[in-house]
């Protein structure tokens, strides 16, 4: 079986091989059969190496321990049916991922690539090819998946404990995909660079296409990350600026950066240089991200996947970057814009401002990560670069990013008068000023969560002003109020979808705010049949009984949850030890509402029948994960082209017309 | 409107007063997120359950009972493992540069912003009056 998949492995080497350079040549030549050649001959990589993903699994699901890599990552006692994905828990397996899924996708791209863009298509094909082709190299040549032992061992070592939860068959699959597929927009970015087509914006909608898919699936793969680390880790928190954690979201702020700078791109003929500056900044810092996360030389808490080929990946980034910008500086006089800035008030300005500031925080991103590399080489002192800064430079940073995110939709393309301006921002600002009334009338006193408050508040109100006077005067035409917003949510998707994602990271923040700056903890002792209470929360300790497994032992203690004098739930948070790796890992109870989390999670059981008990109340958490599904309906609503009946116009007042004229 | 109000009303969330929870015990809880766990790399002592971050944990409880200042309790730290048991750098010599960097970075950020809106509106001048 795992003979079949190491054939299709080379298979596909030898294929990715040829349509590299038959797509450059294609491209070069402009030969039709060239170009055609090349396109079949890339279809068949996902074919290949789906076969070898197959005979991966397979190998996992039949434990055949004769294959390296499944002894290295499961054993007996792995419950079955993480036999499915425990292949991409280590180094090997989830380069094999990557590779499969990349062609997947890249394939279905280059389908489309090649009816959008005839001229540019074969150089993107070449250029994924070669991305793909030093994925398979890897593979075949350094950390090889189907690699078989010369003793097949009884048992296997097993999978790291920490990755045995739900999140397993989500996370990493979002991450990684998310993290290689930044590679489709830069092939079609560095395609129109080669072809020197750049002068022509025809690669835009495809360039916002495949920008926007990669985006949703970084942004689903940090969420889900942070859901995991939520409900498993069992410190309470969802993002730590762990070194792998700020990998994964330097590509994200280089990509939502594109995202809406390529609508400048599109309506206005401006940033055409800015913009390929942006997916090459984005396509670094995901080869980046995959260099950390493999091996890379930080201490992460995310090293599953660690190898010595780190710096393989690190050397292959440079290669790549130095390439790009060889091609950008040939291509340069391409690029000039189109068009003109008219006025620093304007959407084009702001949107400007709030690149740079996405790429402001990436970099100090970088700096705080790699900073302590630094000064261990030049000053011999390690020192650790750790949440609170991070939180003290990026906090203020970002909320300046929810401000400019509140702003920059309300003002008009091209220009608008101060006035107009200051009259659009009156709801926004009587919103903000509202909030912060609130807020001090409940006796808040934290000045940075206010603020940060008020910041959403601003964003929200452009938002709803925007609805409410569209829906308004659809309303006044005669409509239902539910059917007018549908339809004006349907009347310009790109923008109101749009807008729904700005709800979603609006709530998102909020949620971050809230439970950032009003969280409660408390470490308390606790022994069978004690109650404790915390604000309106009661707990009983009723408790604990182990359990003994193969390959762990489990202790569940169980809890009566009151609020109120009112029985809400029984909770089990338990703690899970795994002798062979020495860990333990625990999982706490979560008894979730719109307005905060009770969490409980377990540190000690004692012999003399203690036990320790973390016990949380996190303000609002619930609503980031709720932003998520919202916002991954903004996004494909976006992405969505309305076929029938061009456009509406015009819709309401003045402002409306002149801005989507 | 009606969301509005909504919003508003979450912001109670935040406002509940958990009074059980003595200044002296937050201040505990902040140093513990202030620093590292040795052996468990990334990790503050709060986050990690590992044996030695609970022993230290109960050392910070204990000099903070003594009335240690922060200061003190971190530089207590700090003489046993090194510097590196902050989570963030100290505000002298090395880690100043790991501070002021990121202001330099968003000053030359708005100086570039200016500039290039002005560039860009330039050229549409120059180009009318062609």
């Amino acid at each position: 079986m795992v003979e079949i998949g190491q054939i299709s492995l080379i298979t596909s080497f030898i294929v990715v091989t040829y349509t590299s350079i038959i797509g450059f040549a294609g491209g070069i030549l402009n030969g039709r059969d060239l170009a055609q050649s090349a396109r079949w001959g890339f279809y068949s990589i996902p074919i290949l190496l789906i076969v070898a993903t197959i005979t991966l699994i397979y190998s996992f699901v039949t434990n055949d321990f004769s294959v390296k890599y499944v002894a290295e990552n499961s054993n007996l006692a792995m419950p079955s049916a993480y036999a499915w994905v425990a292949f991409y828990s280590g180094n090997e397996g989830s380069l094999l991922y990557i590779a499969a899924a990349f062609s997947i996708m890249s394939s279905l791209s280059v389908l489309i690539l090649n009816k959008k863009l005839p001229y540019t298509a074969p150089y993107a094909l070449g250029v994924m090819s070669l991305v793909l082709m030093f994925f398979i190299a890897v593979l075949l040549f350094l950390a090889n998946p189907l690699e078989q032992l010369p003793i097949v061992p009884d048992d296997g070592k097993g999978i790291n404990p920490l990755l045995i939860h739900f999140g397993m068959f989500i996370h990493p699959p979002f991450q990684m995909l998310g993290l290689i597929s930044v590679a489709i927009p830069f092939s079609v970015c560095i395609a129109t660079l080669i072809s020197g087509r750049g002068s022509r914006d025809e690669w835009v909608d495809q360039g916002r296409l495949w920008g926007m898919i990669s985006w949703l699936l970084l942004t689903i793969g940090l969420i889900l990350g942070g859901w995991w680390a939520y409900t498993i880790l069992g410190w309470g928190g969802y993002w730590a600026w762990d070194p792998v954690e700020n990998s994964a979201l330097m590509p994200w702020l280089a990509m939502t950066a594109f995202v809406h700078s390529i609508m400048v791109q599109k309506r206005r003929g401006l940033f055409r240089m800015w913009n390929m500056i942006l997916i090459i900044t984005a396509f670094t810092m995901a080869q980046l991200g995959m260099f950390i996360n493999r091996g890379g030389p930080v201490p992460s808490v995310h090293s599953f996947a660690e190898s010595t080929m780190g710096w393989v990946f690190l050397g292959v980034m440079a290669v790549t970057l130095f390439l790009s910008i060889i091609i950008f500086v040939f291509r340069f006089d391409t690029l000039k814009s189109r068009g003109v800035l008219e006025s620093p008030i304007s959407r084009e300005a702001v949107f400007l401002s709030q690149n740079a500031l996405f790429l402001l925080i990436a970099f100090v991103t970088l700096w705080g990560t790699i900073f302590p590399i630094f000064s261990e080489t030049f000053d011999e002192t390690t020192m650790t670069i750790g949440q609170p800064f991070f939180n003290k430079v990026n906090g203020p940073l970002m909320l300046l990013l929810i401000f400019l995110m509140g702003i920059g939709p309300l003002l008009p393309w091209r220009k608008a008068s101060l006035g107009s301006v200051l009259k659009m921002l009156t709801f926004p600002l009587i919103l903000s000023a509202l909030i912060i009334l609130v807020c001090l009338i409940l006796g808040l006193t934290k000045i940075w969560a206010i603020f940060g408050f008020s910041t959403c508040g601003i964003a929200l109100g452009g938002i709803l002003q925007e609805w409410f006077r569209g829906t308004k005067s659809r309303v006044k035409r005669g409509d239902k109020i539910i059917l007018s917003f549908i339809r004006l949510i349907n009347s310009n998707r790109p923008r109101y979808g749009g807008y729904i994602v700005h709800v979603s990271i609006i709530m998102l923040a909020m949620g971050i705010t809230a439970s950032s700056f009003y969280d409660v903890q408390k470490d308390v002792v606790m022994t069978v049949g004690e109650s404790h209470s915390i604000g309106d929360y009661t707990f009983k300790y009723l408790g604990v009984s182990e359990e003994i497994f193969p390959d762990r032992v489990e202790e569940t203690a169980k809890f009566e949850l009151w609020s109120k004098g009112e029985f809400i739930e029984y909770l089990y948070p338990y703690r899970a030890f795994y002798p062979e790796f020495r860990l333990s890992a625990t999982r706490g109870a979560i008894h979730s509402n719109l307005l905060r989390d009770f969490y409980l999670v377990p540190s000690d059981f004692k012999e003399d029948g203690q036990a320790i008990f973390r016990v949380l109340i996190n303000p609002m958490v619930s609503w980031m994960w709720i932003s998520g599904p919202i916002l991954i309906f903004g996004t494909i609503l976006s992405l969505t082209v309305r076929r029938s009946k061009k456009i509406k116009l015009p819709i309401a007042n003045n402002i409306f017309v002149s801005r989507s004229s | 409107m009606g969301y509005i109000f909504l919003l508003v009303f979450f912001l109670i969330s935040c406002s509940e007063n958990f009074q059980d929870i003595e200044p002296q015990e937050l201040r505990v809880i902040s140093l513990n997120k202030e620093i590292m766990c040795p052996v468990c790399p990334g990790e503050s002592i709060d986050q990690s359950q590992n044996d030695l971050a609970i022993q230290m944990r109960f050392i910070v409880t204990k000099l903070v009972d003594e009335g240690k200042s922060d200061e003190e309790i971190k530089e207590y730290f700090v003489q046993r493992y090194g510097e590196v048991v902050l989570m963030e750098p100290s505000r002298n010599g090395l880690g100043l540069i790991a501070w002021t960097v990121p202001w330099i970075a968003f000053i030359f950020t708005i100086f570039m912003v200016i500039f290039f809106i002005r560039k860009m509106s330039s050229t549409n001048n120059s180009r009318e009056v062609e």
